[in-house]
């Protein structure tokens, strides 16, 4: 299994305005048809005819770049850039969510739609692992997703990143991702890593070797998630191509649900994540649990 | 004459399951049969004949394929239930489903010897999320002959009341939606709560049955 990971040192210089040294950025990687990569619990959401309506994801990623690599997301192989992948993907998830696109290397706000929004970043802000949060500043792109994030004023769907690693650690380069730190503690923000596979009671997953974990920190273990990235089927690995499946998720939730709130939609999906189809759960490494769209849907009690 | 035409009383059951309440209706049946023919001497001008009784409701059938949800051509399976948010079954069988199927019994009351009119009741149906009215039932049945040997007859029937009607539930999403009232099988779907409520199932029986039948002995 090979990552499809491309690091955009190029990027990082315009996105990242960092006091007193230089960084780096990584990037993290429609018809309605279930494919063999996705969930069993998004065909009841087709069978149903509700497929994200009335809610937008805006993807922030690479559209530009003359990077592109092959996958096979169901559709057939094709030669795409980083950004045209999480937007398929997300598309694919929720066909009839209203799809934006933003590259990350504009460095401009993020503009919000009516209705709810999801923003998708399938990519990281590296810097020195010696700086600390306080000493970054951030270009009006990742303030704005910053701010709604901390804001509850839209679902911000983070990467968890590569590394194998914690959120929040340094990685074997000595970089963070600071973006990460940056979104611990708000209250509409879901950190999401990726499982080899869609996990079951009877065959529960893992986590992918490559993916970032939740660690020991609370604020950070309430605000993961985990999904089955299943990259032998698609070519595409990463938790690049984990962010854009929970991103279709809170949009059909966001369908069903028209008057939640951005944060309301993110505890939903956190408090009903599964636990009993990962293999050898533990906060530490999965977080609140494998992401279940078809258990966010459900009520509580009925009736 | 009449009673060669309806005498063809009969039992029918839905399911097997209901074997012990059908040969108890069978018993009723026979003696009720035979009784109005004691009670009405065939000398007088009215008598009264038990010409049907069935477990046979069209809308029992519509409720009970309400248990067995729909088919999912993703999962090439059928839905018949959902876990709610924290994991427990929930099976539709359990809220359609009833001890007692719609039973209708028919009667004739016989004016002379062609002319009678037809009436009687079915019982109703009672489930934990639906609900089949009784009814009632209405109209005539009239002969002629218009050759030796050959019977044209006319038969009328309405039938008032009886409608299949699916009960909501109240569903409490927590946080993100709340105490909802909501269709009970379609509260986990993509569906927003309120717009489940459009897909209840309601059903009217047939409201007015006509056959004319010409029947001729070689």
């Amino acid at each position: 299994m090979t990552l499809r990971l491309k690091y955009l040192v190029t990027a990082a210089v315009a996105a990242l305005a960092l006091l007193g040294g230089a960084s780096s950025s990584i990037a993290q990687t429609t018809s309605p048809v279930l494919r063999s990569w996705m969930s069993p619990d998004i065909a009841d959401a087709w069978t149903q005819g509700y497929k994200g309506q009335k809610t937008t994801i805006t993807i922030v990623d690479d559209f530009t770049s003359s990077s592109k690599f092959t996958g096979n997301l169901g559709t057939g192989s094709l030669l795409y850039r980083h950004g045209e992948w999480t937007r398929l993907e997300a598309s694919m998830i929720a066909p009839l969510a209203t799809i934006k696109s933003q590259s990350f290397y504009s460095g401009t706000t993020v503009p919000l739609a009516a209705g709810l929004n999801v923003l998708n970043l399938s990519y990281g802000m590296y810097a020195r692992g010696t700086y600390s949060l306080s000493q970054l500043g951030w270009s009006a792109q990742e303030s704005s997703i910053i701010n709604y994030a901390k804001n509850g004023r839209a679902v911000i769907v983070k990467a968890a990143g590569n590394d194998g690693i914690a959120i929040g650690s340094v990685n074997a380069a000595g970089n963070k991702d600071f973006l990460n730190l940056a979104l611990v503690g708000a209250p509409s923000a879901l950190f999401v890593g990726a499982l080899t596979r869609n996990g079951t009671v009877a065959n529960p997953a893992s986590l992918a070797s490559y993916s970032n974990k939740a660690g020991t920190n609370t604020a950070v273990q309430s605000h993961f998630l985990v999904v089955g990235v299943e990259s032998s089927k698609t070519g595409l690995a990463g938790t690049s191509f984990a962010a854009p499946i929970i991103s279709g998720y809170a949009s059909i939730l966001g369908s069903k649900f028209t008057t939640a709130t951005p944060t309301q939609i993110t505890n939903q999906l956190l408090n009903t994540a599964r636990k009993d189809t990962l293999l050898n759960y533990n906060a530490a490494t999965y977080g609140m649990g494998e992401a279940s769209l078809s258990r966010a849907l459900a009520p509580l009690t009925i009736r | 004459m009449l009673l060669e035409v309806y005498a063809q009383t009969e039992l029918r059951s839905r399911s097997q399951q209901h074997g012990g309440i059908a040969a108890c209706l069978s018993l009723v049946l026979l003696l009720l049969v035979v009784s109005p023919s004691l009670a009405f001497a065939q000398d007088q001008a009215v008598a009264i004949h038990l010409i049907d009784m069935a477990q046979d409701s069209e809308l029992s059938i519509t409720a009970a394929s309400l248990a067995d949800g729909w088919y999912d051509e993703s999962e090439d399976s059928r839905v018949s239930g959902y876990e709610l948010s924290d994991g427990t079954p929930v099976k539709f069988a359990d809220w359609y489903h009833t001890d007692w199927p719609d039973t209708r019994v028919d009667l004739l009351t016989q004016f002379g010897d062609d002319f009678g009119l037809l009436w009687g009741f079915s019982t109703g149906e009672r489930g934990e999320k639906y609900t089949i009215d009784p009814s009632l039932r209405v109209g005539f049945v009239a002969q002629a002959h218009p050759a030796a040997n050959s019977i044209l007859s006319l038969t009328v029937r309405a039938v008032a009341w009886g409608n299949l009607n699916e009960q909501t539930c109240e569903g409490d999403y927590g946080e993100i939606g709340g105490v909802q009232t909501v269709n009970c099988r379609l509260a986990a779907t993509f569906l927003p709560p309120e717009e489940t409520l459009q897909y209840l199932a309601h059903a009217e029986p047939n409201r007015l049955h006509i056959s004319l039948s010409y029947s001729a002995s070689f």
